[in-house]
Parts: structure tokens; sequence; C-alpha cells
């Protein structure tokens, strides 16, 4: 794979900025070398991510901002997301998969991200917010 | 792509809600339980969500989705999906909603049962 410039985006906490996010996503996994499956994929991953931050993290609020770094190498992809709310703890994040969560109507994007990447953290951002990092290896040839 | 909801009454007295576009946050979701509630309100509560021409999904959409088969499961009748394509039922399976929602292989699989049951 040819080496990638980085990718970062400053985004409006408002649920019109995913489309153009999630699509500048899949764009760069195709230029990393994914096959389209798992750009489908990594896209709705990021898509879980960005509502998440905007929604959860920065609750919508017009004044703070979520920030979008995407780069890659010739084993993987990484992408950062960060926003400027309280932060959450991911063991706090009910598993929708166990039998008590079934029914519940929200908490399914975090495990749409640990499904499709192959590295999931997430940090207090400093001065405040969360900062996820999410790792996508590329298939070896 | 816009989402859409189209209903259809069968004579077997189940409801086919055939959906189309993509089931995101922000893609007026709402529709679907919309549809979803004036049909049991009118106790036709025997429905079909054709999800054939549905190819995107997100976690709001598993949301809606599972809240539509709650409410139609709460008024005594039930809800199946039909012709859920192979990426979304992978999604399915990342967040269990394949454990609650019941699914058949084609509209016309999910009629028959339904029609079976009445």
């Amino acid at each position: 794979m040819k080496s990638l410039p980085a990718f970062s985006s400053t985004l409006d906490s408002v649920v019109e900025s995913v489309d153009g996010a999630e699509e500048s996503v899949r764009r760069f996994a195709e230029e990393a070398g994914f096959e389209e499956s798992d750009r489908y994929f990594i896209g709705l991953a990021v898509r879980e991510i960005l509502i998440n931050a905007i929604k959860h993290g920065n609750r919508f609020d017009q004044s703070k901002k979520v920030g979008l770094h995407l780069s890659a190498n010739s084993d993987d992809l990484t992408i950062e997301v960060t926003d400027q709310g309280e932060g959450f703890q991911i063991e706090s994040v009910p598993d929708p998969r166990l039998p008590e969560n079934l029914e519940r109507r929200s908490g399914r994007g975090i495990a749409i991200a640990l499904s499709v990447m192959d590295e999931f953290s997430v940090d207090r951002n400093s001065p405040g917010g969360t900062h996820v990092r999410m790792v996508k290896r590329l298939p070896a040839l | 792509m816009p989402f859409e909801v189209e209903s259809s009454a069968l004579d077997s007295g189940v409801t086919v809600l055939a959906l189309s576009g993509s089931m995101t946050m922000g893609n007026q979701l709402q529709k679907l339980e919309w549809a979803v509630q004036e049909l049991t309100k009118k106790n036709q509560n025997r429905i079909v969500l054709d999800m054939s021409k549905i190819s995107y999904v997100d976690s709001s959409a598993l949301g809606v989705l599972i809240g539509c088969h709650g409410s139609v499961r709460g008024s005594g009748g039930q809800l199946r999906l039909a012709g859920v394509t192979a990426r979304v039922s992978a999604v399915f399976k990342m967040t269990g909603t394949d454990q609650v929602l019941s699914m058949d292989p084609t509209r016309d699989d999910a009629v028959s049962a339904l029609s079976a049951g009445a």
C-alpha cells in the first residue's frame, strides 16, 4: 500500500455532520486498501462512534465540536474520534447481547464498533471529553 | 437514500410494511413507528416488515425495530421481518438483535407464518 497522508476533520455536533464524515472514512479506507465489504462495516462503526460523540458526549451542544482523525500504514487503519463532553467508561456501557439487555432500545453502537474493529479503546481526553481510538488491520495478502 | 414505508393490507389480515432506503438516525425512522402504532391501534397487529430493500441500518434503526417488536407484542400481535440482507443480518448478530426479532427468508414465508398463526 502506498503511504497515505493523515486526514483530520472537525465536525459540528449535529446528526447531519455524520453522513459526510462517514463517506470520508470510506474513501480513506479504500485508499488504504480495504475491500468494499470492510469499508461498509468500518463506515458503520465510525458512524456509531460519531453519533455517540454528538449525542452522548457533546449532547448536541453547538458550541462543542467532534474531532475525526484518520491515519494508515501498510498494516492497519487507525481512526480517532474526540468529543468535548463529560466522558464515559466503556465498562459502564451495558452489553446489548446479554439476556437482560436484549430488548433495550439503545446501547448497540459500541457493540457494533467492538465487533468490527480489531482494537478499540476509550480514554478521557485532556482537558475534558472522550477520545476513542479504533484500529482495523488490513487483511493479509 | 430517504427512508420510506409502504403499507399493504392482505386478505389474510396480515399487513406488510415494505421498507426502503437507509435506516439511520436522522432519516425519519419515526415513519416506521407511526405506521406500526396506527396498525396496532386498529388491532391490525400481524405485521411483516419487508426488509429486502434495506441495505443499511445503524443502531438507532435497531432500537426502532426492537421498539416496534415490543409494541406489537404488547398489543397481542406478532411482528416478523422478511428478506433481511446478509450485511444487515450481520449487524443484527453483532448486537444480539437477531435473538429478539423473528425473521424469515422471504416476504411470502413471513406472511405464511403469520397467516398460519391466525
